[in-house]
């Protein structure tokens, strides 16, 4: 279909009214009130820029969506339009006014009306602004009317949290696995406590804590996570006894309660039947899970004691066998209570010192044994210069391993050595700074790729910047840590195998591992003028390294007679406090 | 460097030509294809007919503003619209719009290159 083109008259006609039209348009975008043409059901057809200030929505965006969906709520949440009253007061329209909850506060005066001439029924809109109008009374009035909503709003809230905490006190059982809860678990103690009382027996708790829920979490979701919780509680569940309760403390943490057993042994075997139990394989997203947990036990025949004491024993317990290596299953004793507390006193001090950067590294030079002259200096990390309490390295490496702070800490520390290097480059006293690299940095992939960066970000060649690692590492993951080394050395990072000598120390292995020297243990070159066995392993050691290309530094030199020694011998690096101890420096 | 009418019309995305009334010249395939309509149905209708009602007043208005001051906020960069379809379904389609003056009238041309998948921010939210 088409239509004929319009007439000299029709055109002039149009341009006429477009003219009109642009005129009337930029009038009404010039004045204040926010005017809006909405369909008769709300829908926003056009709109001048006061009330696209109000709404704060460009134009384009607000055409065809609904006024009343739009509109900002008033001081009480509230629609500042209702529909309803809109469409009921049809021709002759309405007005109505409201508070808007903004700074300063807004108050608004809005009418409406139908064009009933236009078969359509469009609706106009005015919002007027008329907070200066409003009287300081009828301020005031609204202000407390909004203050009596809100308190009774808060009354309306008070109480539905009483009611919900009565409810809540009701409730003894997970609803995820259907065992008791924490509160269900208490009533159960509580009963087998006064059994205790009329008929002396033993009463065991075996606090268990799933190892690595919270990655079987992260990584398949909290409904798998749920799914693991209800087959945990049934495989436990098949281990037990009909009147052993099995609960759920929370989290990932379960707690039987038995008193079945009469002697330590027992709950052990209990506990390693769980165990073996819970470990079978369980099959989600096509992958293969290993449950495993460790389990905490408490016994007594004290009737006396409370539930909260039983359960702070049983969880202790549970924390130190999370710390054995082998087992994961301890029994309460007094001594784990003294432990456990140090540990986590230990863990919140090393926190502490990370969070407030109270840390800092001494530098001990690594030497040529023929002149003395410096070769390296090996920075060391060590915690609040201040503080004489502050643990030394022997205690906070090996919890920051456990706790996984060695990786911040690790960081810090390169780019400590970082900042000494960039110190000596600029004073003209250039030196291989070397740090210690744990094997958790070396495990996390993409280690050598931060160096590196962080190399090129502070406009350091790193070549000056030599690592300590240590064999454990190379031979649990060779194949990633080889290939960081590698990339490492690529761009011009020294290697050094740190305390060779006390480890694996596979010949044929030392052959394969990227590294450019060894640096012998201290308990060598201390017992070797002494020691002919010893003095035949250094002479071993250093022959090897030097078949292979590698250079030798001998750590824990002490006495001038060991420096001539270690000489003869061919060695031709060393360290110790013969040549200097570890003294601060001013990394940052 | 801006978009001419020609360059516009030349390339794959659907094509409408209007001129100073808002009446439609002509259209290419790939907007028949597109928007079912064919040229014969729209040429010589108002280009609103294309629109969803709750934009014509708004075009209406923008078009007249347009002829009378040359002052224009929507051309030359994309506009995300709804576009009517024969079948009186509704495209989210991303509009380029270009004016250019033929003797001492003007003519828009537009491509509205439908938007596969991402939200329609014409309409209103949805609430769920």
């Amino acid at each position: 279909m088409t239509m004929d083109s319009p007439s000299a008259v029709e055109i002039l006609l149009i341009q006429e009214l477009r003219q009109t039209l642009s005129r009337l348009e930029a009038a009404l975008s010039q004045i204040s009130d926010g005017l809006v043409i909405t369909s008769r059901h709300g829908q926003i057809l056009w709109c001048n820029s006061a009330f696209t200030r109000l709404i704060d929505q460009p134009r384009l965006a607000m055409l065809g969506q609904t006024i009343y969906d739009l509109l900002p709520r008033d001081a009480e949440g509230c629609r500042i339009l209702n529909p309803s009253a809109v469409r009921a007061s049809g021709a002759k329209g309405g007005t109505s006014k409201a508070l808007l909850c903004r700074n300063p506060v807004q108050a608004l005066a809005i009418e409406w009306r139908q064009v009933f001439q236009e078969q359509e029924r469009p609706v106009i809109f005015c919002f007027r602004d008329v907070s200066m109008r409003l009287s300081i009374q009828e301020l005031r009035l609204e202000a407390e009317q909004s203050e009596r909503r809100r308190r009774q709003t808060e009354f309306l809230n008070e109480q539905l949290i009483h009611e919900q905490q009565a409810l809540a006190a009701k409730v003894v059982e997970c609803p995820v696995t259907g065992l008791p809860n924490r509160r269900g678990l208490a009533l159960r103690m509580n009963i087998a406590l006064a059994e205790l009382k009329s008929q002396p027996g033993q009463l065991t708790i075996l606090f268990c804590d799933l190892n690595r829920f919270k990655e079987t979490n992260d990584l398949h979701g909290h409904q798998v996570g749920d799914e693991l919780l209800i087959e945990v509680a049934r495989r436990l569940q098949s281990s037990l006894r009909r009147n052993d309760t099995l609960s759920r403390l929370g989290g990932d943490e379960f707690v039987i309660v038995t008193t079945n057993i009469t002697n330590q042994s027992d709950a052990i075997q209990l506990a390693e039947r769980l165990q073996v139990v819970l470990g079978q394989p369980w099959t989600v997203d096509n992958q293969t899970i290993r449950p495993a947990m460790s389990i905490g036990i408490t016994m007594t025949t004290d009737a006396q004691i409370s539930t909260e004491e039983l359960l702070r024993r049983a969880d202790l317990a549970m924390y130190d066998a999370k710390t054995k290596k082998n087992s994961h299953i301890s029994v309460f004793e007094t001594t784990i209570d003294a432990r456990v507390k140090q540990e986590i006193f230990q863990r919140r001090q090393l926190q502490k010192a990370l969070q407030d950067q109270a840390m800092h590294l001494v530098f001990q030079p690594i030497v040529n044994l023929k002149d003395g002259s410096l070769h390296a200096i090996e920075g060391l990390l060590r915690l609040r210069r201040d503080d004489p309490s502050a643990m030394p390295p022997t205690e906070f490496i090996p919890i920051a391993e456990q706790t996984g702070l060695i990786l911040p800490l690790g960081q810090w520390v390169i780019t400590a050595a970082m900042h000494e290097i960039h110190r000596r480059i600029q004073e003209g006293q250039e030196a291989i700074i070397s740090i210690n690299v744990s094997p958790m940095q070396l495990k996390e992939a993409g280690l050598s790729q931060w160096i590196l960066q962080r190399a090129d970000a502070m406009n350091i060649d790193p070549a000056w910047l030599a690592l300590e690692v240590t064999e454990t590492v190379l031979i649990e993951q060779p194949e990633l840590t080889t290939r960081e080394l590698r990339h490492l050395r690529k761009a011009g990072i020294k290697v050094y195998l740190d305390d060779f000598g006390t480890g694996y120390s596979s010949m044929s292995w030392l052959a394969r591992l990227p590294i450019d020297a060894i640096k012998i243990d201290k308990s060598f070159t201390a017992g070797f003028l002494f020691d002919a066995r010893k003095e035949k392993v250094i002479r071993s050691m250093i022959s090897l390294a030097q078949e292979l290309g590698l250079e030798v530094i001998c750590e824990g030199i002490e006495t001038e007679q060991q420096r001539q020694g270690l000489l003869t011998m061919g060695s031709t690096l060393g360290q110790g406090f013969l040549f200097g101890h570890p003294e601060p420096g001013r990394s940052p | 460097m801006a978009v001419s009418i020609a360059e516009l019309r030349m390339g794959s995305a659907p094509f409408i030509l209007v001129d100073s009334f808002g009446l439609v010249i002509s259209i290419n395939e790939v907007f028949e294809k597109v928007y079912g309509w064919s040229e014969d149905n729209l040429r010589g209708r108002p280009l609103s007919q294309i629109l969803p009602g709750a934009f014509q007043m708004s075009h209406q208005l923008g078009f007249s503003r347009f002829q009378t001051t040359e002052i224009s906020t929507i051309l030359g960069h994309p506009l995300r619209l709804k576009t009517i379809c024969k079948d009186g379904t509704e495209i989210t389609s991303s509009h380029f719009i270009v004016a250019e003056k033929d003797g001492d009238r003007w003519i828009f041309g537009a491509t509205l290159t439908p938007i596969d998948g991402e939200p329609d921010l014409t309409s209103p939210p949805n609430p769920g």
